[in-house]
């Protein structure tokens, strides 16, 4: 499958899920929070399009709010860790010897900790709720950003047009922005991408046991949490949550192996795709 | 002869015991961190274990506290925590405190590594089945098929693979057991549901690597000298292909364990998962930190292992010192 089937596909569902996300509230009259205990665990209708939860809770309109958490959790995490990588790899990637090496050390000594019993630990003083969630995750998240800028960074110093420019005369700053920057900035936007269905993971896996987002408001994870214990006789409860996180993960997974594949023409021509 | 060997062995040997000596002083250091932020977190949460005892007087709580040592100053409780780890004794649990933390581990991690074990074999073998099989096919439909599939395997999360097969096999055919953790019957829905993504996430990789060597100019040389289709698959490609998979071993086993916490809560079974979260949620400080660094330890050992077989299949890594 080529790359252009890849990101199309992925951007088309993402398109779709988005402008549910934004519309979507329009075709249900109601909210995610309130209750109607008359109708609870109603089946799948025309008024509840999802059915309804154990507090009749209208199901549609918390998967929307499920969906938008996870798409803001996911690509503020990965913009701040876009932010933090670029700034660490950057420094360490233009670094004197000693300093790269110390730098590294440190990022290495974080990044050896188990990633999911640090967001928990971290999560855990934090208190409950998103932005402490998106923190605890970005605490290690950047460090893999980190790795793959100044690799990148690296990489670049050693070619020849940043050397032509260096003998030039070009500052540093300058070097960076303007030479090495649009060079690497496709790389780092596939990498960046991989961490946005890593955080929606993350959130949804907490949310599910039951230290992520608190309840009333409703996630991805937590629905299909609560929708476990009832699964056998209401199937809808579980189905609707599960497919549409997996829809969301699937798409991006697909935006961010299409975009891989476009920055590493090696591959490309591997695959015989073009 | 003997002298040329001689010589590389000294040469060999001492780059060893340095990367040795290093990883050892990285595993203490990164240990030592991680039991300070574990320790450091657990007392700058608001709240405190006995907290929940209720109408408990003034002078039994004081004595609680004393027995616990959650009187004296936290320099105090760092050092005879540390010093008491040393001596491999983790303390015992705040909610329940007839058991050891060592206990606890000893009695459920063999429960969770029979569990993570025979996921890993799962996933290994049906990974590199079908990540070779997608790339000798490559670009057909059977490779378009396989990797759709790959990528959605990846993309589902395990508790929703879990509630998924726990719903059809379980409840609507009844072809296994729903819960817990008794006979063999009850480990092959937990292993499986825990085992798929980490089958597709091999299987990607598996593809990728496959696709390179397919490539190589030995491979066509293997094919012109006449070796046959099958030899040049299994001696010249595979064995090739695989070190990426095992460079993507780490990350595995990781998935595995934290995968774990979620599998155990929806099959209901006894292992370290389930008390980490257990912990996490009632605030036990030496339930938490002891698996933390239990965890850590198994992921390190994990680690380091796989560096180990990894140097020895690449020759080219052993050769310069450890590579990057």
């Amino acid at each position: 499958m080529n790359y252009k089937v890849k990101i199309s596909l992925g951007l088309t569902i993402l398109g779709v899920l988005l402008f549910l996300c934004l519309v979507g509230s329009l075709f249900s009259p109601y909210e995610p929070t309130s209750i109607y205990l008359a109708h609870k665990n109603a089946p799948p209708s025309f008024s509840h399009w999802f059915g309804t939860d154990e507090l009749g809770r209208d199901l549609f309109t918390r998967t929307l709010q499920g969906i938008r958490i996870s798409l803001s959790i996911g690509t503020l995490a990965a913009f701040v860790d876009l932010l933090l990588g670029t700034l660490w790899g950057t420094i360490s990637g233009f670094a004197n010897r000693k300093v790269d090496s110390v730098m590294m050390r440190l990022a290495e000594l974080v990044y050896s900790l188990p990633y999911l019993l640090v967001v928990i630990l971290a999560s855990v003083i934090l208190g409950k709720g998103l932005i402490p969630l998106v923190v605890a995750m970005v605490c290690i998240g950047w460090i893999q950003m980190a790795r793959v800028v100044r690799l990148l960074v690296r990489d670049a110093r050693c070619s020849d047009y940043v050397v032509a420019a260096h003998a030039l005369g070009v500052r540093t700053p300058r070097l960076f922005l303007a030479h090495i920057f649009p060079n690497i900035v496709g790389p780092m936007l596939a990498a960046c991408m991989l961490s946005v269905p890593h955080a929606i993971f993350t959130e949804a896996f907490l949310s599910f046991l039951g230290i992520g987002i608190q309840p009333p408001i409703a996630s991805l994870g937590s629905l299909v949490g609560d929708a476990i214990p009832a699964m056998r006789f209401f199937p809808w409860r579980l189905v609707f949550p599960a497919s549409f996180i997996t829809l969301l993960i699937f798409s991006i997974m697909l935006l961010s192996d299409g975009l891989r594949d476009l920055y590493d023409p090696k591959k490309r021509l591997h695959e015989g795709g073009l | 002869m003997s002298n040329n060997t001689e010589i590389a062995l000294e040469r060999n040997a001492l780059p060893v015991l340095r990367k040795i000596a290093k990883k050892l002083i990285h595993l203490t250091v990164s240990l030592l961190a991680l039991l300070s932020v574990c320790f450091v977190i657990m007392h700058i949460v608001p709240g405190d274990p006995l907290q929940e005892e209720q109408g408990v007087p003034k002078e039994v709580m004081a004595s609680l506290r004393h027995k616990y040592g959650l009187d004296k100053p936290i320099m105090v409780q760092y050092a005879t925590y540390i010093g008491r780890v040393m001596h491999g004794d983790l303390g015992s649990s705040l909610r329940f405190p007839s058991e050891s933390v060592t206990k606890i581990i000893s009695n459920s991690f063999p429960v969770s590594m029979h569990l993570g074990l025979q996921a890993l074999a799962l996933a290994l073998t049906f990974g590199v089945i079908f990540g070779a099989w997608s790339a000798y096919r490559s670009n057909r439909s059977v490779d378009v098929g396989m990797t759709m599939v790959a990528t959605l395997g990846v993309s589902v999360p395990s508790f929703v693979i879990a509630a998924s097969l726990q719903l059809i096999f379980a409840l609507y055919w009844q072809l296994f057991p729903v819960a817990r953790w008794d006979s063999l019957a009850h480990t092959i829905l937990p292993s499986i549901a825990l085992s798929i993504g980490p089958t597709c996430g091999i299987m990607r990789i598996m593809r990728a690597s496959m696709l390179d060597m397919l490539s190589k100019e030995w491979v066509t040389m293997a094919r012109m000298k006449g070796i046959s289709e099958y030899r040049v698959l299994l001696v010249h490609i595979i064995p090739n292909a695989l070190l990426p998979v095992l460079h993507y071993m780490g990350p595995i086993t990781a998935n595995l364990l934290t995968g774990s916490f979620v599998i155990e809560r929806v099959f209901c079974i006894p292992g370290l998962g389930q008390w980490f979260v257990l912990g996490v949620m009632s605030r036990d400080y030496p339930l938490i930190a002891g698996l933390t660094l239990f965890y850590s330890i198994v992921l390190y050992l994990i680690h380091s292992f796989i560096d180990l077989i990894t140097a020895a299949f690449n020759k080219r890594l052993s050769y310069n010192e450890g590579g990057r």
